[in-house]
């Protein structure tokens, strides 16, 4: 092994967190109190528990936070801590408006007194409709009706009697015809024939056209009364008809005014029920055939359920019950605009669409009001209409129902238009970051509807002593959520460096407890399977290495290509312009980092570097910045004197897929230093980090993929001890390696090698100084930076050459 | 030998007499299983009259029309008689009914008793001028029998049954009877024809069904008067009440 010359490799102890049983004084989860388990929330929960208690209309609140943070049982658990101390909200019933039924009253009752008042008016219908019959089939009411029919009747009789007495008298015949009644002589009973008629003498024609003329008169006067008699019969029998429904009306709905007397709304419908329900007394009359009635005696048909009683029916929106319970916590998981602010059904009758106010649903809205109303923001924007309507049902305090169909014009039918709702309810929105910041961005009510964010921290920083005792606690909470057995402080410990490497960073655990959750459920599943009282750190091991062996098929695809030499990666030997970058693939829930081979190729030019992947459109913005930085690196630090004369091309080999990310930069530019200095790369090393002009290292992400993929390239074709990672110091802070890595570096037979400048992988990669420039401006002569600009001194003279000789021309293909 | 069917006949001297009265004649036509026979009547003694009187008409409204002629007049019971005609023909089908009709001229009433034979039942048509909920009324004379379609048509009409009599020893034998078949009847007795009218003219009756008089009685046409209402008259039997509900034909030789 040769002369070390660049930065020493990590030892064990920086390869992971420093995490040990020592800072737990328990054994057992089991010994463990349950706790609130907000452990590291504090600022989301101080907001939440302000917008649950603050008496303002527009202090609504967005929960910020991934998925998994334990978001909803939080907010959930704050508010209904904060619905206990407020009091019962009021029930909603909607009731007919006798006289514009289109337009539904809503009355706002005492908890719990709306299904009283839906009973006492079916109570209501059922007694009337029992007892209104038979008040009109009673004797008092049929002597009454009788008496004013027969006066009717018999004066009008008595008048005709008149009449047809003295025509009979004057010898005049009455005789009925097409044309109506018509008149003739008269003589023994019968029609005088023409020559009886003829046979009189003038003086008798006299009379009788005088008596046939004084009848006409009699009769016609008799016969245009009665109109007017009729009239005034129907005028008695209807006021006779309205004082016996008065009377019934006045008795049955005597128990329901009484027991909402103090409730002017109930009152003021009450009133106009008794004047339509004595005005259509009719309604309660009609009564159906013994058979159609089926076997229960009529006193028990529930008669409120009938068509035409529909219009006392009580429409209950909201029943809070009777017993305090405090305020309600809805929880819409579908918030349609229909399940958000109720919506009118319809019936189909004779192929018409028609509705009426019990036909009036109630939404998430309506059962929340005085309470708190949970909604999952992205349900909340991907349902059509449904954000805009909670808008407005916030900004003007009210809940309008209307039908998306007639909202957008394309329904017309008979529809209804409810009285509103008043609304007081405090919504919580939960989502993620990207929405919270879209819609400050996009949607100017946004900010002003929802003014309280409640962040949800994704980590918890390791900043203190009692951070790990409390994030056991938070474990233990979780295993008993979860229903598993109990964890041995080693699982804890064990359970807790996974946290680090899912948070990726050695001083902070992850708050996302739906991962942990998940994972503390699988490591019970191997816990039960191998009989054990406690989870242990093995179940968690195990659980971990199953859920990377369930997502490694990729992996393992890979790797095999590689082993085989499909892929070509070399883990020894040395190769000028050929380094192994690494590169992390993400696919689904997990990802896995894998080697690449990257080669550059150089020339005399004109200073152009070709980005092969750019070139070809498979590189990405932030990979072609990277690219775009390295020329500003070497354009700085070598060609100062000279024309940068340099033609380069770089490529990852074997890569037909997309290539993004700026972490191959590092790796690049050593590939291209190595071409132009003509100095060999130590193929046992694979690297990876970003550089900026000035030739830093800066961090990347998943650098404990990326090493543990070159690994276990390594690991299959036999460790060599001197094969390792160069990663950029600033991502050591980042280490979180699976043990099969650890226990490799601790037997010396695998390496990790923090870089701070690019000199340092130059140093571990060629074996070379990289070199500063002397007091004469000049490289050292053995360094790779002296060969690099001595190279590029070369290019320069030849291109100067070709400058000087007109006939020459240089081509670059 | 030839099997002669029991017939309703049903007369009148206008239309809107006609189809007043046409759903009672229906219902009894069909309660005897007879054939409902419509006639209407033209009556010569007005075509004459208004002819030589230059009379004008009262309608059944209370309305004087200008005069009437005889020929408009006659035009009048043609149209009426169309109608009746269509009319008599729908309802019959309706009840599974055979049916005739039939357009005389004459006095209503010696038509009707020129036409009836045996055991048919006359109605004479007759408009009220309200919707009557009055009782049928049951003149029976001094016959203790009650015709039992009288009682079915009560029953089937959904009214009162008052019945007159001239021989008050009956009244009991009378309610009784009507008892016995599932009415309860108001029983009332009269002394002379006069009170008989009287008491007609002061009910409002639905009809009135004569037992004791004939179609050739005299009575009638001043009953008719009287009533202002449908009145019914059924013909001398020489069959039970029982053959007439079966609707049994009768033989004529």
């Amino acid at each position: 092994m040769p002369k070390s010359i660049g930065p020493e490799p990590l030892s064990v102890s920086r390869l992971g967190p420093a995490i040990s049983t020592e800072a737990l004084d328990f054994s057992s989860t089991a010994d463990l109190p349950a706790t609130e388990g907000w452990l590291g929330q504090r600022r989301a929960v101080g907001a939440l528990r302000m917008s649950a208690s603050v008496p303002y209309s527009d202090f609504h609140a967005f929960v910020l936070g991934q998925p998994g943070s334990g978001r909803h049982a939080i907010t959930h658990s704050i508010l209904a801590e904060a619905a206990i101390t407020k009091s019962l909200p009021g029930d909603w019933v909607y009731v007919n408006n006798f006289e514009a039924p289109h337009k539904p009253i809503a009355i706002e009752l005492p908890a719990g007194s709306a299904n009283k008042l839906r009973k006492l008016m079916e109570t209501l219908v059922d007694d009337l409709a029992n007892q209104l019959p038979a008040l009109f089939e009673s004797e008092d009411y049929q002597s009454r009706r009788r008496t004013i029919e027969e006066r009717y009747s018999s004066e009008h009789e008595a008048e005709m009697a008149e009449v047809f007495e003295n025509a009979r008298a004057r010898n005049v015949a009455i005789v009925r015809t097409p044309m109506g009644f018509s008149f003739a002589g008269l003589s023994d009973d019968k029609v005088l024939a023409q020559e009886q008629y003829e046979a009189l003498s003038d003086k008798e024609r006299e009379e009788l056209d005088a008596a046939i003329e004084e009848t006409q008169k009699h009769l016609s006067e008799v016969l245009k009364a009665v109109p007017k008699r009729e009239k005034e019969h129907r005028n008695q029998v209807e006021q006779l008809n309205y004082s016996l429904a008065n009377d019934g009306v006045n008795d049955a709905i005597a128990e329901v005014t009484t027991a909402f007397s103090e409730h002017t709304p109930v009152q003021e419908f009450l009133k106009a029920v008794r004047i339509d329900m004595i005005e259509n007394a009719e309604l309660f009359l009609a009564r159906e055939d013994g058979a159609a009635a089926g076997p229960f005696p009529v006193a028990t048909t529930k008669h409120y359920a009938k068509p035409q009683f529909q219009r006392y029916c009580v429409n209950v929106m909201v029943a809070n019950g009777e017993e305090d319970a405090g305020a309600p916590v809805v929880k819409e998981d579908l918030p349609t605009l229909a399940n958000l602010i109720g919506r009118i059904e319809y019936a189909s009758e004779m192929g018409t669409l028609v509705t009426n106010f019990t036909m009036i649903k109630p939404g998430a809205l309506h059962r929340a009001n005085g309470g708190y109303l949970v909604l999952d923001v992205r349900q909340v924007l991907s349902e059509p209409l449904s954000w805009d309507a909670l808008k407005r049902c916030l900004r003007t305090g009210e809940i309008s129902i209307y039908s998306p169909g007639e909202r957008l014009g394309m329904v017309s039918t008979i529809s209804l238009t409810p009285d509103p709702v008043s609304l007081n309810v405090r919504v919580i929105l939960i989502g993620e970051r990207p929405h919270y910041y879209l819609l400050s961005a996009l949607d100017p009510d946004f900010q002003q509807l929802f003014k309280l964010e409640a962040d949800f921290d994704d980590h918890l920083d390791i900043d203190d002593t009692t951070v790990l005792p409390e994030y056991a606690t938070l474990i233990s909470d979780l295993a008993r959520q979860a229903g598993t057995r109990a964890l041995d402080a080693a699982a804890v410990v064990r359970l807790m460096n996974e946290s680090t490497r899912l948070c990726g960073d050695v001083d902070r655990l992850t708050l996302n407890t739906g991962s942990l959750s998940d994972l503390l459920r699988e490591a019970e599943y191997w816990a039960r399977s191998s009989g054990a009282d406690l989870i242990g750190e093995d179940n968690i091991e195990q659980a971990i290495f199953e859920r990377e062996r369930r997502a490694g098929r990729l992996r393992a695809l890979g790797q095999e290509a590689i082993q085989r030499g499909t892929l070509m990666i070399d883990t020894d030997g040395h190769r000028a312009g050929q380094i192994n970058a690494l590169s992390v693939l993400r696919v689904g829930g997990t990802s896995f980092g894998r080697p690449s081979r990257l080669t550059a190729r150089t020339r005399p030019g004109t200073g152009k570097l070709i980005d092969i992947e750019r070139e070809t459109e498979l590189g990405g913005p932030i990979h072609s910045k990277g690219m775009l930085i390295l020329q500003g690196y070497l354009a700085a630090t070598y060609a100062t004197r000279a024309p940068m004369s340099l033609w380069a091309s770089l490529v990852f080999e074997q890569s037909y897929g997309g290539v993004d990310g700026d972490s191959a930069s590092a790796a690049e530019l050593i590939a291209l230093l190595s071409s132009l200095a003509e100095a060999p790369i130590d193929q046992s090393f694979a690297i990876t980090g970003s550089v900026n002009q000035f030739g830093d290292i800066q961090a990347i992400g998943g650098v404990n993929e990326k090493i543990e993929g070159f690994f276990d390239v390594c690991d299959e074709r036999g460790l060599t001890g001197r094969q390792g990672v160069l990663i950029p110091d600033a991502n050591v802070r980042n280490l979180s390696l699976r043990r099969r890595v650890v226990d490799a570096v601790d037997q010396g037979r695998f390496r990790i090698f923090p870089m701070r400048t690019v000199e340092d992988g130059i140093a571990i990669l060629t074996g070379l100084e990289a070199g500063k420039r002397g007091e004469d401006g000049a490289f050292p002569r053995h360094s790779l930076n002296f060969r690099v600009e001595e190279r590029l001194t070369e290019f320069a003279e030849i291109r100067r050459s070709f400058a000087r000789a007109p006939d020459t021309n240089v081509s670059e293909s | 030998m030839k099997l002669k069917r029991t017939r309703v006949i049903l007369g009148a001297n206008c239309y809107c007499d006609a189809e007043s009265t046409l759903e009672l004649a229906s219902v009894l036509a069909q309660q005897v299983g007879a054939e409902l026979r419509g006639l209407l009547v033209h009556e010569t003694s007005v075509l004459y009259s208004v002819n030589q009187l230059q009379a004008r008409t009262v309608s059944y409204s209370g309305l004087r029309s200008a005069t009437v002629t005889a020929d408009t007049l006659l035009k009048a019971y043609q149209s009426d008689a169309r109608h009746f005609k269509r009319h008599l023909s729908s309802a019959a089908k309706a009840s599974a009914l055979e049916s005739s009709f039939e357009e005389i001229e004459g006095s209503l009433t010696d038509v009707l008793r020129t036409q009836a034979g045996n055991g048919d039942i006359i109605v004479l048509g007759y408009k009220t001028m309200f919707d009557q909920d009055g009782p049928v009324v049951l003149v029976m004379g001094n016959q203790s029998d009650l015709p039992e379609f009288a009682i079915n048509l009560t029953r089937k009409l959904r009214k009162q049954l008052h019945i007159l009599l001239s021989d008050p020893r009956n009244k009991d034998i009378v309610a009784t009877e009507a008892a016995k078949l599932g009415t309860t009847a108001i029983v009332r007795a009269y002394d002379t024809s006069n009170a008989l009218i009287a008491s007609l003219e002061r009910t409002a009756a639905t009809a009135v069904v004569l037992a004791d008089h004939s179609p050739g009685s005299p009575m009638i046409a001043r009953l008719r008067e009287a009533a202002r209402c449908p009145l019914i008259v059924q013909t001398d039997t020489g069959v039970s009440d029982a053959q007439l509900r079966a609707g049994s034909p009768r033989r004529e030789t």
